[in-house]
C-alpha cells in the first residue's frame, strides 16, 4: 500500500485540523492532535487509528451528544475519557488522589497520550492496568517495565477496563519504542484531508487582494 | 521564566528598575515599529559561529552556461556539519512570482545535516525544486525557494561582465540580489521534527536552521552572479567587490500567511519579548555610563542613521515612519552631544528622556542601540528565547472558576474593553485559503465563510469565555465548567498558559477593521534580525537579511572545473 512519511509535527497538524473538521470544537481538536502525535511518537499509526475512529459510531455519538460520552453499549469515547482524567487530575476525585477506573473505553491507545502528558506536567509515574498486562507512563515516556516487547493494543474493537493508579514511586526504567516520524499510508491520509478540508475556505479574488506579491512586483 | 541572573555575565545586582510592562510592549502600533537587536536570530547565528571558528567550504558547484544546476556549501562547527544544497533554474520573467502559489522559482534549496552523498543529492534534485509537491526527508532540516531582483540581477551582470562594478545606488535602492519567497522550517514537508534536533546547542536557539540556511545562501546569490557575468564577459568579467557585497543581503517576502505565527505560538513570543525586555531593564539598570560607552552610542548611532537613510520604501506609512526616524535620530545625537556621565542612573535618564521625546518608531531602534552597546550583559538571553510549546497543554481543572474570571480581569482587561458587536471591532475574520492552505483575512460582513473561523480572535473569544464564567456558579471548578462548555476549552487553556506568560499575547483587537497585519510581521521579522521593512500593502512586505553583515569565509571553493582554490 502506498504510503508517505510524516513528521510528528505533520501528524499533529493533520489530525488536529481532520478533528476540527469532523466536528470536535477548537480545543478537543487539539487534544486530538496532541495525542496523535505521542502516539506517533511511540510507534503507533495514529493517524490510521484516527481515521478509524472518525469513523466509528462512538464518534459520531460523541460530536451529537457534544458534552457527554456516547450510549453505554458503544463503549467510551477515548478522548472525552482523557479529557476528563486529565481535567479532573488534582480535583478531590482525581487521579492524583485515587485510583481511577475506566471502563469499556474503544480505541484506548488513545488514552495514554494524556497519562503521558501527565506524567511530564506533574512529573509523577501512571500505572496502566488492564488485566494481563501493566503498563507505565512516566515523563513523558509510554511503555512497560521489562524488555520484552508487550504493545498497548490498537485494536478499535477492543473495549477494555482499565485501572490507572499513580505510583508513588518513580518507575526506575521504561521500556519504550520512539519514532521520528510516521509512514502514514496514502489513503489514511486522503481520508484525514477530507475531513480537514472541510476547515478550509475557497479563496476569493477579495481575500487575494494585497495578501502577497503579484506579477507585477518583480522587483 | 527568565531570571535576572539567566545568560549574562556583569548584570546588576540590584535591579530596581522595572520591564516595560506587558500593557506597553505587546501593542500592534509598538510592535509594528520593532527594530532588529544583537538578540535577533541571524546576529545569534553570527556570533556562534565566530565564537566558535566554524569552517566553510564551497563543496560542489555544478552550474551550467544557463545557470541552471546544484551547488553545495558546507558549514562545518565543532561537532556538526550542515550542508546548503541549492539548485539553480533557468526560469523565464513570465513565471517569476513571489506568490505562494507559484510553481517555479530562480532557486530552490535545502539545509542537509551532515554531508550530502550523491545519492542524496539526486533524491533531492527531484522533490526539492517542487517545493510543497516535493518530499524532504528526515536528514533535512529545512527547505526554501528564492526569485532573482529582475532589475538588479540584469543590471549587476551588465557591469560586472564588461568589467565594471554596478552603481552603488542601484545596488542600496534594492538591497539583495535575490530574494527568499518560503523558507519552511523543521517539520514540513517530511523534514526532520524541530524536537528531535533542539538538544544541538547551535540549533537550539530560535531559527537557527533557517538563518544559516539563508545566510549560505547570501553567498550563492553572489556566486551565481559572478558566474553568470563570467559567462557573459569572458576575460573581461570582474567579480563582485567586497563594498558591493556588503551592501547586499538576502531579500524576503513575507506575506499574510506569516502573519497568525505570533498569535499561534504565544509562549515562544513570550520568551522573545521577554528577553528582549529583560536586556533593556538590565542596561537600564546599569550604575555607570563610561566614556567608551559613550563613546560606543555614537558610533551607534551612526550606523543607525545610516540605516535609515538607506532605508527605501514606497508605502505611505513606513515613508512617515522613516521621516520621524530620522528626526528621533537627530534628537538622540544631540542628546549625546551632553555629558550623560554624571547621571545618577545614566541608562536609564536617557531611555526614560527616549520615551518622552521620541515616536515609537524611534523609541524601538533607540532600544536596539542600547542593547548593541551592552553585549555581554545582554547577550546569554538568546539561549532563554526557545519554548517547549507541549508543555503548557494540560488544563488544570481544579481551579475554581471565580480565580478564572480575576485572571482574565488581570490578564485580559484590554479583551474586556471592546464592544465586539460593533461591526468594526468583528469586521474580520482569519481563515485557512483552500486554494494554498495558507492563513487569509476575510471581511465577515462581507464574504462567506465565517463559520470556518480559525481561533485567531483571542479577545472575542476572551470575552465569551469571560462572560460564560460570570454566569456560572463561582465555586464551581473548571473541569466541571469545561464538560459543560467544551466550546471554551481553546481558550481557557491560552488563558492558563499566559498566567506566567506576561507577553505572550498581543493586546489588540486582531478582527478589528483598523488591524494592520503588517505590525504582526514586522514584529516577527525583527527578531530574525530583518532590516528595510518595506511594506507593499497592509498585509505583505519585503525584507532583506544579513545586509551589510559578513559572509562566511570559505576554505575551499571548488570552481566551475572542479578544482579547488584554498
Amino acid at each position: 500500500m502506498p504510503s508517505k512519511r510524516l513528521s510528528l509535527g505533520e501528524v499533529e497538524s493533520l489530525c488536529s485540523r481532520a478533528a476540527r473538521g469532523f466536528g470536535f470544537d477548537w480545543g478537543t481538536a487539539e487534544e486530538v492532535g496532541y495525542s496523535a502525535r505521542i502516539l506517533a511518537q511511540h510507534g503507533f499509526d495514529s493517524a490510521g487509528l484516527l481515521t478509524k475512529y472518525l469513523m466509528s459510531d462512538v464518534a459520531m455519538q460523541t460530536i451529537l451528544n457534544r458534552t457527554s460520552q456516547p450510549a453505554a453499549q458503544l463503549g467510551q469515547c477515548p478522548f472525552i475519557c482523557g479529557i476528563g482524567i486529565s481535567d479532573f487530575y488534582l480535583t478531590q476525585s482525581g487521579l492524583e488522589n485515587q485510583p481511577v477506573c475506566v471502563n469499556l473505553v474503544r480505541f484506548s491507545a488513545f488514552l495514554l497520550p494524556f497519562l503521558s502528558r501527565l506524567s511530564t506536567k506533574y512529573d509523577i509515574s501512571i500505572k496502566i492496568d488492564i488485566g494481563d498486562y501493566l503498563f507505565y507512563c512516566d515523563q513523558g515516556l509510554i511503555g512497560t517495565l521489562s524488555e520484552t516487547e508487550t504493545r498497548f493494543s490498537d485494536d478499535p474493537n477492543l473495549a477494555p477496563n482499565i485501572v490507572l493508579t499513580k505510583e508513588s514511586d518513580r518507575v526506575a526504567k521504561i521500556t519504550a519504542r520512539k519514532s521520528a516520524s510516521l509512514n502514514v499510508s496514502e489513503k489514511t491520509i486522503t481520508m484525514l484531508e477530507g475531513w480537514m478540508h472541510r476547515t478550509l475556505v475557497p479563496a476569493s479574488d477579495a481575500s487575494r487582494q494585497g495578501a502577497g506579491a503579484a506579477g507585477s512586483d518583480n522587483l | 521564566m527568565i531570571k535576572p541572573s539567566d545568560g549574562a555575565t556583569n548584570v546588576p545586582s540590584n535591579l530596581t528598575i522595572e520591564r516595560r510592562s506587558p500593557e506597553r510592549v505587546m501593542r500592534l502600533e509598538r510592535m509594528g515599529s520593532a527594530h532588529p537587536t544583537r538578540l535577533s536570530f541571524l546576529r545569534t547565528l553570527l556570533r556562534r559561529v565566530n565564537d566558535e571558528n566554524w569552517r566553510f567550504e564551497r563543496a560542489a558547484w555544478d552550474i551550467n552556461a544557463n545557470g541552471v544546476g546544484h551547488a553545495v556549501y558546507k558549514a562545518i562547527g565543532p561537532v556538526r556539519t550542515y550542508s546548503l544544497i541549492v539548485f539553480a533554474h533557468d526560469l523565464p520573467d513570465d513565471q517569476r512570482s513571489d506568490r505562494v502559489i507559484a510553481t517555479a522559482w530562480d532557486a530552490t534549496f535545502t539545509l542537509f545535516d551532515g554531508e550530502p552523498t550523491k545519492k542524496d543529492i539526486d533524491r533531492l534534485a527531484e522533490n526539492v525544486p517542487l517545493q510543497e509537491a516535493g518530499r524532504i526527508d528526515q536528514t533535512e532540516l529545512c527547505m526554501g525557494r528564492a526569485n532573482r531582483s529582475v532589475r538588479l540581477f540584469d543590471h549587476v551582470i551588465d557591469h560586472l561582465s564588461r568589467g565594471l562594478q554596478p552603481d552603488m545606488r542601484e545596488l542600496e535602492s534594492v538591497g539583495y540580489l535575490m530574494r527568499t519567497t518560503a523558507v519552511y522550517g523543521s517539520g514540513k514537508f517530511g523534514a526532520v521534527d524541530f524536537s528531535l534536533i533542539t538538544s544541538r546547542p547551535e540549533l537550539r536557539p530560535c531559527f537557527q536552521v533557517e538563518m544559516l540556511a539563508v545566510w549560505l545562501f547570501r553567498s550563492f546569490t553572489v556566486d551565481i552572479i559572478n558566474h553568470m557575468a563570467k559567462i557573459s564577459g569572458g576575460d573581461k568579467m570582474v567579480p563582485l567587490g567586497a563594498q558591493e557585497m556588503n551592501a547586499l543581503g538576502v531579500g524576503n517576502s513575507t506575506g499574510l500567511g506569516m502573519a497568525p505565527f505570533l498569535v499561534r505560538h504565544p509562549m515562544l513570543i513570550n520568551n522573545w519579548l521577554l528577553a528582549r525586555e529583560e536586556a533593556l531593564v538590565r542596561v537600564r539598570n546599569r550604575p555607570n555610563l563610561t566614556l567608551q560607552d559613550h563613546s560606543n552610542l555614537k558610533d551607534e548611532l551612526k550606523r543607525a542613521q545610516r540605516n535609515a537613510r538607506n532605508w527605501i520604501s514606497e508605502h505611505p506609512i513606513q515613508l512617515q515612519k522613516i521621516a520621524d526616524l530620522q528626526t528621533d535620530l537627530g534628537k538622540v545625537e544631540a542628546l549625546l552631544c551632553q555629558d550623560l556621565i554624571q547621571n545618577a542612573q545614566p541608562w536609564n535618564h536617557v531611555w526614560i528622556w527616549a520615551e518622552n521625546n521620541l515616536t515609537l518608531e524611534g523609541q524601538e531602534a533607540f532600544l536596539a542601540i542600547l542593547l548593541e552597546c551592552n553585549g555581554p550583559l545582554v547577550d546569554g538571553l538568546a539561549d532563554c528565547m526557545d519554548a517547549n510549546e507541549h508543555l503548557g497543554t494540560v488544563i488544570d481543572g481544579s481551579i475554581p472558576l471565580f480565580k478564572i474570571v480575576h485572571m482574565i480581569e488581570h490578564q485580559y482587561a484590554w479583551a474586556l474593553n471592546v464592544d465586539y458587536n460593533l461591526n468594526a471591532a468583528s469586521a474580520r475574520f482569519w481563515y485557512v485559503s483552500e486554494e494554498k492552505l495558507e492563513p487569509r483575512l476575510g471581511e465577515r460582513f462581507e464574504e462567506p465563510g465565517q463559520e470556518l473561523e480559525l481561533p485567531l480572535d483571542i479577545g472575542r473569544m476572551v470575552a465569551l469565555f469571560y462572560s460564560a464564567l460570570c454566569e456560572s456558579d463561582p465555586v464551581a471548578v473548571l473541569a466541571d465548567f469545561l464538560r459543560s462548555h467544551p466550546t471554551h476549552r481553546y481558550i481557557a487553556r491560552r488563558v492558563l498558559m499566559m498566567s506566567n506568560h506576561p507577553y505572550g499575547e498581543v493586546q489588540d483587537n486582531l478582527i478589528d477593521q483598523s488591524m494592520m497585519p503588517i505590525d504582526l510581521l514586522r514584529c516577527k521579522l525583527s527578531f530574525f534580525g530583518a532590516t528595510h521593512f518595506d511594506p507593499r500593502s497592509d498585509r505583505w512586505v519585503r525584507i532583506s537579511l544579513f545586509k551589510g553583515q559578513d559572509y562566511p569565509n570559505f576554505d575551499h571553493q571548488v570552481t566551475a572545473s572542479g578544482s579547488q582554490n584554498a
